[in-house]
């Protein structure tokens, strides 16, 4: 069983905001404004929107206490938007990508015509990005002990909270099973913020990065140091999904959604970290299943980074290359802009900020439309291969069992 | 006291043993009464044979390093004042899926010898007020 990728559905609009660190505005205003820009983008007006779909609803990453304020579910966006009537809504799964997989299944099944997509982030005004859903304590030095239930009594009592915290260790053990060093990894920093030094977007489009800057950034949780872990911010992004057959009468050329694959979970995932291979693979599996391509066909990535490492188990497991073989893949230019398969042309989460993967699908399609410009018109950043404009994007978001990948192409395949 | 202000773990009905093992040093973990297998966290249901019937046993103790990671900036309660220190996920000899997470109780100026599948044994750590935590050590 695999996507039918002839069911055509495409992406047709795409919106965004600002990023910032811990701003003024409301995240509900700029989720709105980051969706009117959207629909605009494809040609269409609100009432043309008759399906829903984003992540996550109240609690999870990115969200604060306070609809409206500090978040942007599905429920307040009906008020925030003015919706009147939808046919279709979901704000389930575990990311955005999942709501865009989903969208993508609504569209192909006839459930709607337009889906609105969405993902707003809300940077927490004190303590570390995670900390909240993961139970320490938030920041400044807490004058009681906590208490600890549930699974978190294994984790916060060992000083386990923050994310770098959990996500460390499988990079930890790839290093030690294959040798890879930081070394390395400053490939991927490096290209990724040379990219963001494109993108005026990007929180560092200021701030080049040498190597010396990455090899001597202070560590977080050992191998992570600052500059490989993504910076948290206040912002939205948006895409406006819908069929091809509509897809044709907008003002903007369609991305059209050629392969679709799934995360997926094994219950012998523990330690968490384990997940990370495992939602790639599982993603692989099914996204190659769904296509006659191949890895030779795709022409640039925009593969999910909350953690920098996270490059290589997408790159590992989508058959760019061997287990145990993306630290020395990476290398030699082969991943920046003009190499062989330019990946993050955006900055990623690491050099642009965190979206938390929608601004890798707002880049795909940006690729796919030849638009991916630092000034209008422009081009900075467009992918070319022997003057050929990319025609596949493969774009995989997510992290923990839950992932959604796709290849955009810019004609139905 | 910074161990003071350290998250207290609240034993709940599924893991109330793992606690009271640890109080007596004993690392105590749950295992299938239908196929044997050896659960880190309790489950309610085994997912290998599905029974639903469990006894809570001492295990030897003895594992290897899975993975780990070396904190240097921590929000996490009472261990900011700690830093640099490990967090370990260890693979017990009883059972190949079964990842005991813990501190590893080793020096910084050992760090440099730490890898991947070195031997390792629990230790208890006696935070005061009646919380013991199971932790590990090189072996
Ligand atoms: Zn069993």
């Amino acid at each position: 069983m695999a996507f039918n990728a002839a069911n055509e559905v495409a992406i047709v609009g795409i919106g965004r905001t600002k990023m910032s660190r811990r701003g003024e505005r409301a995240i509900g205003a700029l989720a709105v404004e980051a969706s009117l820009n959207a629909i605009a983008d494809a040609g269409i007006t609100l009432r043309d929107i008759d399906g829903l779909s984003t992540y996550p609803e109240s609690t999870g990453p990115g969200v604060g206490p306070t609809p409206g304020v500090s978040a942007s579910g599905l429920q307040w966006m009906v008020q925030g938007l003015g919706i009147e009537q939808i046919n279709w809504w979901s704000n389930g799964g575990g990311n955005i990508s999942t709501a865009i997989g989903t969208a993508a299944m609504a569209i192909a099944t006839g459930m709607c015509n337009y889906v609105l997509v969405w993902r707003s982030m809300y940077q927490p005004r004190s303590g570390a990005f995670g900390s909240g859903t993961r139970g320490s304590s938030g920041g400044g030095a807490p004058r009681e002990a906590p208490k600890a239930g549930g699974g978190n009594a294994y984790q916060a009592p060992y000083g386990m909270g923050d994310a770098p915290t959990h996500f460390a260790a499988a990079y930890m053990r790839y290093m030690k099973m294959y040798g890879a060093r930081r070394e390395h990894m400053a490939a991927y920093a490096l290209s990724s913020r040379a990219n963001a030094n494109k993108n005026p977007y990007s929180m560092f489009y200021d701030q080049p990065m040498t190597f010396d800057d990455y090899m001597n950034c202070r560590m977080i949780a050992d191998p992570l140091c600052l500059f490989d872990c993504d910076m948290p911010v206040d912002g939205a992004a948006a895409i406006v999904l819908t069929s091809a057959d509509r897809a044709k009468d907008g003002p903007k050329p369609p991305a059209y959604i050629t392969a679709l694959g799934s995360g997926g979970f094994n219950w012998k995932n523990r330690p968490p970290e384990e997940w990370q291979n495992d939602t790639a693979r599982n993603l692989s599996r099914t996204l190659w299943a769904s296509t006659y391509m191949t890895a030779k066909d795709i022409d640039g990535c925009e593969l999910y980074d909350g953690f920098s490492p996270d490059i290589y188990w997408w790159l590992e497991e989508m058959n760019f290359c061997g287990r145990g073989e993306a630290f020395e893949y990476i290398q030699n230019g082969r991943i920046a802009l003009g190499g062989e398969l330019p990946i993050n042309t955006f900055g990623g989460q690491v050099s642009e900020g965190r979206l938390h993967g929608i601004a890798h699908w707002y880049e795909g399609v940006k690729q796919i439309r030849h638009e991916a410009d630092d000034k209008p018109g422009d081009g900075a950043r467009n992918i070319v291969h022997n003057g050929r404009p990319a025609e596949n994007i493969l774009v995989c978001t997510g992290m923990l069992g839950h992932g959604v990948g796709v290849i955009l192409s810019d004609e139905p395949r | 006291m910074t161990a003071a202000q350290k998250a207290i773990p609240v034993p709940d009905e599924l893991n109330a043993p793992y606690w009271e093992g640890a109080k007596e040093h004993k690392l105590v973990l749950q295992h299938c009464s239908g196929c044997g297998l050896v659960s880190a966290r309790p489950r309610v249901i085994c997912p290998r044979c599905h029974k639903e019937e469990f006894e809570w046993k001492q295990v030897s103790g003895k594992g290897i390093i899975h993975s780990y990671v070396i904190v240097h900036q921590t929000t996490a309660a009472g261990f900011q004042d700690e830093v640099p220190y490990v967090v370990c996920h260890v693979v017990i000899n009883e059972e190949p899926t079964c990842y005991v997470t813990a501190n590893l109780l080793v020096d910084p100026s050992e760090y440099d010898k730490l890898t991947i599948s070195l031997p390792v044994v629990v230790d208890f750590e006696d935070r005061g007020n009646g919380v013991v935590v199971p932790q590990w050590r090189l072996a």
